[in-house]
């Protein structure tokens, strides 16, 4: 087995292990010491947990499938391993791990592309610490960091020219979320564009659309039971709030859209998202052609969610701007080297990519995350001070840390939906935190400590924790929409 | 005539590559000038300083000379700065704040002129001269400054950069030139320009090219220093040696602590704030690529200060304590290039890194406008028209107590105005002043504008308010509520930054 290893597998093999051993630790480090917050830790730890228990991706804070909000099958990968070690930080390392291992196929691409071993494996550290990359380990657990290493294979099967195996990765791929086979798609027009045969062209687009619409249209909304979706009101509500108004509006009326493109939100997010490959070198090849749909559902979208680098809706869209930086470093090396009659070019270039990415932690990293709180140790006794079946309200940064019982919520529950609220037994207060709304102002504090139906049964360097009197809820009363 | 149309033939660029910078200057200088003018404007940055600097010049068109207002008494008791002189003729010519800012912004990109003239020596390809000269207009801590208020420092880049230049190319009379210009910028110069005694040495050079940069600066010192501070200072105690507040409480007390007690100098370095600070200085030049050249040392004498002081206001790249420290990291980071180069190839044989590299200096440059750019400071607040209405009712001249701070950009240009800081928000002193300007809008601004300094002038039956909207009030005296003869306190002085 050893032998049949090609020789360049073990510096690549290094690389990815020191890293995700790295970034796994950096992960567990932010997670343990609160430092943001964890709904998305608990989310997803609670929809393996109810799994094993019967209620397959049931999302509880939703209250239905996962599968009704995202069509996120391949989640099914990781239910063999979470049932050996049911854990979050299963989880978070799972997610370090499908990381790690898109570098394979960057490595392949740049191989391909630059034919040197030195060069491959710098852009492959470059990928990996691309912000819109790097910043997955330390976000929350998310789907498209699950899914980003068999989308990246299709590409370089694609230009291998290696038709099954490039179906077979990109269709995998379409199970990681429903945005994916818009990017699929785009292999069509990369086909197109370099006017390859018709089995190219039309597979991924007629493949990529007719999936689309499938999961859009058609298992999404089986599996959301007649429950609304809201992703359309809340991601273009200047545009109208329906599909069909949003539409149109887009077309009829594009000084909204263009308007909307020229906002100063818009502008620093793109800024900052191809500033790293040194902003112009993505624009260089066509290579980019599947980060597209992606970034034009984040710029034409109001909700400023999509525009942080740092979160996972800029995956996708950051992997393809960087191998569409690739094509364009070798186009811009190819130009240098007839100009300087340099032979080192594409590893230097390679290098300067490589420390023009690295500098860019500044966008997607905030120390401040991963230091241990004063008062930790009084945050993680207040967790034990609740039986670990007994249902509870946290603050958000303690989601993750209480998920994995039936019953689990924020305590901006208390203001949002108090007949909600009054149904868990348990809620936990950090006076300390001013990160997150409520703040826990002493109007706040009086109106659990001062009432007759609350017990305080934990107070220590402003944590509290306080015991509901009374019997056992029947949790008829939904969450807040 | 034709002599007249050789020499401007001869000033301007005679290369694709100097006619691309001089391309680069003209929009940079445009640019930055228009950007740092609508900061002033919409009132969305600090502007004490804008005030002390505006107030220098106007004070010296009125009667008095080179009034610094916060410390009432001359400029040169805190900045013994000849260089005023050179630019006092211009601010006669347009006196306007807009006269300053647009000096100080072509003080930066002359410097990147010299950069552009040292670079195409040094790495000896004109693109990569082109693309240093650009980082080093946008290394943050050189970038800021065209929009950082109104500071000095600016004015003496180019001198110490042409001094650098001049010592390059061998020139002696220029570089003494230079040398004796830049001295007479602001009081720390002398510092960076010592540093030529040691480079001198280390280049080989004759002892003339040590001997006078030594010259010079001691000179400069003695005369700052001894001379011309104190006389100017009147017993007023020397403000920047509060910012080293933590060494002792005057020179002699620091310098020993600097030389004889590691553990407070160690402390000094050891503050938290000088990590952060370090990275983000670093890491636009490449982090450790400027200390591969022995021009670093030209950064080191602000760099030391700043490590020790215990003023965290030098920490902050964006601010002007960083101006030559980032210029000499970038002058740095550019001999570094052919020193790198020269020990790949020891390594690896035939490597070139022209012009990726400077390409690389030059994309983190401006890849770190994070560091210094928020596009909000350039849009007007939500409250801008209901300021300027306000601020017009204010007649020019008359005497004004303002707050906060950064309102003191728009009440400079008058002989007596003060901010609320100034009078400790005591009455006795607040209300010898005929008008008085408060924008309660700046609710996070520390320190906070006591509600009991508003409410103090509306209570006072002498005084009238004419506006009160979206939290911006203007009262005025009441006509012969007060006898405007009787002698007015001065304002204290601040006793530290």
């Amino acid at each position: 087995m050893r032998k049949r290893l090609p020789a360049h597998a073990k510096p690549l093999a290094w690389l990815i292990g020191i890293y995700v051993l790295v970034f796994f630790s950096l992960a567990c480090r932010r997670y343990s010491v609160f430092g943001w917050d964890t709904g998305d830790f608990g989310n997803f730890h609670d929809m393996f947990w109810w799994t094993l228990r019967g209620r397959p991706f049931y999302f509880p804070s939703r209250g239905m499938s996962n599968f009704g909000l995202h069509a996120a099958f391949l989640w099914a990968q990781l239910v063999p391993v979470f049932w050996l070690f049911p854990s979050v930080t299963t989880l978070i390392f799972m997610q370090s791990l499908f990381i790690g291992l898109a570098g394979v196929p960057v490595y392949l691409i740049a191989r391909k592309l630059f034919d040197k071993h030195q060069t491959a494996l710098v852009l492959t550290a470059a990928f990996l610490l691309l912000p819109p990359i790097v910043s997955q380990h330390v976000n929350q657990v998310e789907e498209p960091s699950f899914l980003i290493v068999y989308l990246l294979f299709a590409f370089y099967f694609f230009m291998q020219q290696r038709f099954g195996l490039f179906l077979l990765f990109a269709a995998i791929a379409c199970l990681g979320r429903e945005n994916v086979p818009l990017a699929v798609m785009m292999f069509g027009v990369y086909a197109a564009l370099q006017r390859r045969s018709w089995k190219w062209i039309a597979t991924p687009i007629v493949g990529g659309g007719v999936y689309f619409a499938l999961v859009t249209f058609v298992l999404m909304p089986h599996f959301r039971a007649g429950q609304t979706w809201d992703v359309t009101n809340r991601m273009f509500a200047y545009l109208g709030t329906s599909t069909q108004a949003i539409v149109l509006n887009a077309l009829t009326r594009p000084g909204l859209v263009i308007d909307h493109l020229l906002g100063e939100e818009d502008v620093r997010y793109f800024v900052l998202l191809v500033q790293p490959m040194a902003w112009v070198l993505p624009f260089l090849s066509i290579g980019s052609l599947m980060a597209l749909p992606d970034l034009a559902i984040n710029l034409v979208a109001d909700n400023g969610a999509l525009k942080v680098i740092g979160w996972h809706y800029n995956m996708i869209t950051g992997s393809f701007l960087f191998i569409g930086a690739m094509f364009g470093l070798k186009r811009v090396c190819g130009w240098v080297r007839a100009r300087y009659a340099n032979g080192s070019t594409e590893t230097v270039a390679a290098c300067a990519l490589l420390l023009l990415v690295a500098a860019h932690w500044f966008t997607w990293l905030q120390p401040a995350q991963f230091r241990s709180l004063p008062y930790q140790a009084s945050l993680e006794r207040a967790i034990s001070a609740v039986p670990p079946d007994g249902s509870v309200l946290v603050p958000p940064d303690l989601q993750g840390a209480v998920s994995g019982r039936e019953h689990w919520y924020i305590t901006s529950a208390l203001i949002q939906k108090p007949e909600f609220a009054a149904q868990f037994e348990y809620v936990i207060l950090d006076a300390n935190e001013v990160r997150f709304s409520p703040v826990v102002t002493q109007e706040f504090f009086d109106s659990l400590y001062k009432n007759p139906r609350y017990q305080l049964i934990f107070a220590e360097r402003n944590v509290f924790v306080f015991h509901r009197l009374g019997g056992a809820s029947d949790w008829k009363v939904p969450p807040p929409s | 005539m034709e002599g007249t149309a050789t020499l401007m033939k001869r000033l301007l660029p005679q290369t694709t590559a100097g006619r691309a910078l001089a391309g680069i200057l003209v929009v940079y200088v445009l640019s930055f000038f228009w950007l740092a003018c609508r900061k002033w404007q919409f009132d969305t940055g600090e502007g004490g300083d804008i005030a002390v600097v505006n107030h220098i010049f106007w004070s010296s068109l009125h009667g008095k000379f080179f009034w610094h207002f916060t410390i009432d008494r001359s400029y040169f008791a805190e900045h013994q700065e000849a260089l005023v002189f050179v630019v006092w003729p211009l601010y006669a010519l347009i006196p306007d704040v807009r006269t300053l800012f647009l000096v100080q912004t072509i003080c930066i990109s002359l410097s990147g002129v010299v950069m552009f003239l040292i670079a195409r020596r040094v790495l000896k390809d004109d693109l990569s001269a082109v693309l240093m000269a650009v980082a080093l207009l946008f290394f943050p801590s050189v970038v800021s400054q065209n929009v950082n208020q109104l500071h000095t420092s600016q004015w003496v880049l180019p001198l110490l950069m042409a001094c650098f230049y001049f010592f390059l190319t061998e020139n002696y009379r220029w570089f003494v030139a230079f040398c004796i210009f830049a001295a007479l910028g602001k009081e720390n110069t002398p510092l960076t320009l010592l540093v030529f005694v040691p480079y001198a040495l280390w280049k080989r050079r004759g002892w003339r090219w040590w001997v006078a940069p030594l010259a010079v600066s001691a000179v400069a010192l003695v005369v700052d220093f001894k001379i011309v501070g104190p006389y100017f200072a009147h017993g007023w105690r020397y403000e920047a040696l509060g910012y080293l507040g933590n060494l002792g409480g005057n020179w002699s007390e620091v310098f020993h602590n600097i030389l004889f007690h590691p553990s407070k100098l160690w402390a000094a370095f050891n503050q938290p704030d000088n990590g952060p600070y370090l990275i983000h200085l670093l890491q636009p030049a490449l982090w450790l690529l400027p200390f591969l050249a022995p021009e670093v040392l030209f950064a080191v004498p602000d760099l030391f200060v700043n490590l020790i002081a215990g003023n965290n206001g030098m920490k902050v790249v964006a601010w002007h304590y960083n101006v030559y420290t980032g210029a000499f990291l970038v002058l740095a980071s550019l001999f570094a290039v052919p020193r790198l180069e020269a020990l790949l190839r020891k390594r690896f044989g035939s490597v070139s890194l022209c012009p990726v590299l400077p390409m690389l200096i030059c994309v983190m440059s401006i890849a770190h406008w994070p560091f210094w750019f928020s596009p909000y400071e350039y849009q007007p607040l939500p409250h801008y028209d209901t300021q300027v209405r306000a601020r017009a009712l204010i007649p020019a001249g008359v005497p004004v107590l303002y707050a906060p701070d950064r309102e003191g950009a728009f009440f400079s240009d008058r002989s007596k105005f003060s901010n609320n800081i100034m009078v400790k928000d005591d009455p006795q002193q607040m209300f010898h002043y005929d008008w008085v300007y408060l924008d309660m809008n700046f609710a996070r601004m520390y320190p906070p504008i006591p509600k009991s300094t508003l409410m103090a002038f509306a209570n006072n039956p002498d005084y009238q308010c004419l506006f009160a909207e979206r939290g911006i009030y203007v009262f005025q005296r009441k006509p012969g509520s007060l006898d405007l003869s009787a002698p007015v306190a001065p304002p204290p002085v601040p006793s530290g930054p």
